[in-house]
């Protein structure tokens, strides 16, 4: 079922939060001046963080790709105590279990990048000629992936995504004990 | 100023104004995320248990399959988790599967009618539980049929060893009668049918019908390995009692039917070390004492062996005379465990 992208992003409106937060987080790592964030608005785009541009391509890329690591981890973190109830055993009657699988799998469906985040980089690192050729190498899978994940966010790979990184820490906990 | 944006999912279409630097994270999102984590610290004060749960969830077949006899316990430990989380079909289902693969049916035929009832199931769950349901009317209604026939049999009279044969006699013609009838489990109509057998030959070839139909009816491999021991098939007694363990590590019978099987092959200290791990499991099982006796008895330790002997007459009154005559020399134990 093909549902339009901006109604998914107001009803997983914590994952565009946390999303936009982590662009300003890594700005702030970075040393960016950050001059406006709109964490979530009614309109496309849901959300944007206006900041200090950089010729370093490391910065570059770890401010368009923080989302990945900031949304993945706080996803994780928060889905964790319900993952197993709602995922494996499939059982809905606790709120907070629910409660917290809609915090986390929203925060999860938004950990990638957007294909904004993707036109930066391409535009910063990959097409700049002043970037040294690892760097262009480095980050060119990861903007191909960028907007692979993007295709397939429409036959919700997003969602997939949060439900296994959602039940990644259980699984392997099993394994190791 | 030069700048750049980082969007969220969806992507450009605007300029934005550039402001002054505004770094800070506001206040309502901080509070918005250390709410978030205060929830999930809050909810993870039930994780320990729920993992421990999901443990036992995901290790179930996996303890089943090794080997190490852990099924009883495996499906032990599932049934926890399933009266913990009623609800859960996942679960549930998970636990009927099982127990109707290891041969648990009134285990599965309780989780049916306790948990199961009421829920809702995908086509595949369904027809594969439908299918259980079938299988285990059968095993219900074959129950039923032999409870019926031994109501008849006992009605009787077996005083003599006559009446008695003519009595084991009544109970095979009625066993083969219900054998014809392709409505009744013909593996639990093999085993019971075997106890009325007048050989030892014929009792083996009843047990084997009886594991070819299904292996895991009842304890039929440890009473096929007791029956192949007595005929002197050694090799194979064992290879039944080995499945048995396999699957049941606690299964007294089959531990006391080593015991012997190691006995007659002369490694008494391996039959000894079997004795006592089904005296440890089940000290009232059938004829375990006994065997644990002769064990000790074998291996020398006379006191133990003391303890052993005083318990029996404690509850039977007097050792059995075939026993007897082993421990004062006068049979081999080829001659008492063997025909």
């Amino acid at each position: 079922m093909i549902i339009p992208g901006f109604l998914i992003s107001f009803l997983t409106f914590p994952g565009v939060i946390i999303h936009e937060l982590a662009h300003q987080i890594f700005c702030i790592l970075c040393g960016l001046q950050v001059y406006e964030v709109k964490y979530f608005q009614f309109k496309n785009p849901c959300g944007y963080v206006v900041h200090q541009s950089s010729d370093r391509p490391f910065k570059i890329f770890l401010t368009s790709t923080g989302p990945f690591l900031v949304n993945t981890l706080l996803g994780m973190l928060i889905l964790l105590p319900a993952s197993i109830e709602l995922l494996t055993f499939k059982e809905y009657s606790n709120p907070l279990n629910l409660l917290l699988g809609w915090l986390g799998i929203s925060i999860l469906m938004h950990a990638f990048p957007s294909t904004g985040d993707a036109k930066v980089m391409v535009k910063r690192i990959l097409k700049n000629p002043e970037v040294s050729l690892l760097w262009r190498i480095l980050s060119a899978p990861v903007i191909g992936l960028i907007y692979l994940f993007s295709i397939g966010s429409v036959f919700w790979l997003d969602l997939a995504y949060a439900l296994g990184a959602g039940m990644l820490i259980p699984y392997l906990l099993a394994r190791i004990f | 100023m030069d700048y750049q944006s980082n969007y969220s999912s969806l992507g450009p279409g605007f300029e934005p104004d550039p402001k002054e630097n505004q770094g800070r994270i506001p206040l309502w999102v901080l509070l918005f995320v250390a709410c978030s984590l205060l929830l999930a610290v809050i909810s993870m004060l039930r994780f320990p248990k729920i993992f421990s749960e999901y443990r036992s969830y995901i290790k179930a077949e996996q303890r089943i399959a090794s080997g190490k006899g852990e099924t009883g316990q495996a499906l032990r430990d599932l049934m926890a988790v399933v009266e913990e989380h009623p609800d859960s079909v996942p679960m549930i289902t998970k636990l009927i599967d099982l127990s109707m693969e290891e041969g648990y049916y009134e285990l599965a035929a309780y989780v049916f009618d306790s948990y199961l009832v009421g829920k809702d199931l995908t086509d595949s769950q369904y027809s594969r539980m439908m299918g259980y349901s079938a299988r285990l009317e059968t095993y219900f209604a074959t129950y039923d049929a032999i409870e019926d026939l031994a109501v008849e049999i006992n009605a009787l009279p077996a005083g003599s060893e006559e009446e008695a044969a003519a009595v084991r006699a009544q109970a095979r013609e009625g066993f083969s009668r219900l054998l014809k009838d392709s409505g009744y489990d013909s593996a639990m109509l093999y085993y019971t049918m075997s106890f009325f057998t007048e050989t030892m030959e014929e009792r083996y070839d009843c047990l084997q019908k009886g594991y070819e139909a299904d292996p895991e009816c009842y304890d039929i491999r440890t009473e096929l390995g007791n029956a192949a021991r007595v005929l002197g098939k050694l090799e194979e007694a064992e290879e039944y009692l080995d499945q048995a363990l396999a699957k049941e590590r606690s299964d007294s019978g089959a531990l006391r039917g080593k015991a012997i099987v190691c006995l007659l092959k002369g490694d008494s200290q391996a039959a000894l070390d079997y004795a006592q791990e089904a005296y440890a499991a089940d000290p009232d099982g059938t004829y375990v004492r006994d065997t644990y006796l002769i064990a000790l008895h074998v291996n020398g330790d006379t006191k133990e062996e003391g303890y052993i002997r005083a318990e029996l007459e404690a509850e039977q009154g007097t050792l059995d005379e075939d026993t007897l005559r082993f421990l004062e020399g006068q049979c081999t134990l080829q001659e008492y465990y063997m025909e």
